[in-house]
């Protein structure tokens, strides 16, 4: 059975009232849930954690209503990126910022031309930290795409799907959030060098 | 193809989204020009950087804890189908019916009783029994006793 079916059956079974399903899919969806809204509402923002158990809520009150239109992990972000928006409109309103526009289309950035070969020779754990802060350097949208294709191994047209945008939309990020994160760690790099 | 449509591809080709074609093209320019390349190069090391980053742990026995005790406060999930909603739908519309026509023949064999109707439009309000709640009576058309009564929310009807 592909991971996909087993989500499905735990998701179907927590919706019949199987009282460890629902466990199960925390258990296996905890980390990647908690790692997108982190990408969605900024790795230091002091909700992070309460947003992903927000997700988690929403996950059991909906989980009667998937249909297998598309495959759980896919519908799971939809819900996560739901919860993430409401969020963020909650916190715009408290501090009546004007919204930032993220479906815009922007040009094509261009990539910088630099060798990332250091980051390769670093110890992992401070590679971890200078690529962590180059991915806080990004925005939302940007984190957001990164973290589904590179992490989570999400085609572009899922990676649509759970964002409710079109696929040239997710090219289009992708590229940018890419050149940006490359511009961020180039400058971490040559900050490096002795 | 030039360094322009190549640069717009590079990342759909590292991602393994393009067609066999387009991608074979763009295999052939990066084989042909350093520059793109180079950036086909960083684009790897990007990549390869997001996914080998272990990111921040969190608390997982916190975390569920926090879950479940939200989860634990809320109805159980119930799967409701369209089959079973439009099944549903059908029972209390057939029901309803049968309630008006038993209600319209009843009202009809009553002796002394008027059985004209009330102009459609009618609309009156009844003395509200319950605080903060109006009743509406909407004639149906079928007889003056079998006005349907529906409550209003507070708020809905003039002066409330």
């Amino acid at each position: 059975m592909g991971a996909d079916d087993a989500d499905a059956q735990l998701l179907r079974a927590h919706a019949r009232g199987d009282p460890h399903a629902f466990g199960d899919l925390l258990e296996r969806y905890r980390g990647r849930i908690l790692h997108l809204v982190r990408c969605r509402v900024g790795a230091r923002s002091v909700w992070v954690e309460d947003v992903a158990q927000d997700v988690f809520v929403q996950v059991h009150r909906k989980a009667g209503t998937f249909e297998g239109r598309s495959s759980v992990k896919t519908w799971l972000y939809a819900v996560a990126i739901n919860v993430c928006r409401d969020h963020q409109r909650r916190q715009r309103r408290a501090l009546q910022a004007v919204p930032v526009p993220i479906d815009a289309v922007e040009p094509l950035a261009e990539l910088p031309d630099a060798s990332l070969d250091p980051l390769e020779r670093l110890e992992q754990q401070e590679r971890d930290r200078l690529v962590r802060d180059a991915f806080e350097t990004l925005g939302t949208a940007h984190r957001t795409v990164l973290y589904m294709r590179d992490h989570e191994d999400m085609s572009y047209e899922q990676i649509a799907d759970a964002l409710g945008v079109p696929v040239g939309t997710v090219r289009s990020r992708l590229h940018n959030a890419r050149a940006a994160l490359a511009d961020a760690l180039a400058q971490r790099v040559r900050g490096l060098r002795p | 193809m030039n360094c322009a449509d190549a640069v717009a591809r590079l990342n759909a080709a590292l991602d393994g989204e393009l067609a066999l074609a387009d991608a074979r093209e763009v295999q052939q320019h990066i084989d042909a020009c350093d520059a793109c390349a180079r950036r086909f190069r960083t684009l790897q090391q990007v990549r390869a950087a997001v996914r080998s980053t272990l990111f921040a742990p969190v608390d997982a026995a916190r975390f569920d804890a926090g879950v479940l005790a939200r989860v634990r406060q809320e109805p159980s999930p119930v799967r409701i189908s369209g089959a079973w909603i439009a099944a549903a739908a059908a029972l209390v519309i057939a029901v309803s019916s049968a309630v008006l026509m038993l209600q319209g023949h009843s009202a009809g064999a009553q002796p002394g009783r008027s059985a004209a109707p009330v102009p459609p439009a009618e609309l009156s309000e009844l003395p509200g029994g319950n605080e903060g709640r109006k009743t509406l009576a909407l004639d149906c058309g079928v007889g003056h006793d079998s006005s349907c009564i529906v409550e209003a929310p507070p708020g809905l009807m003039a002066g409330n």
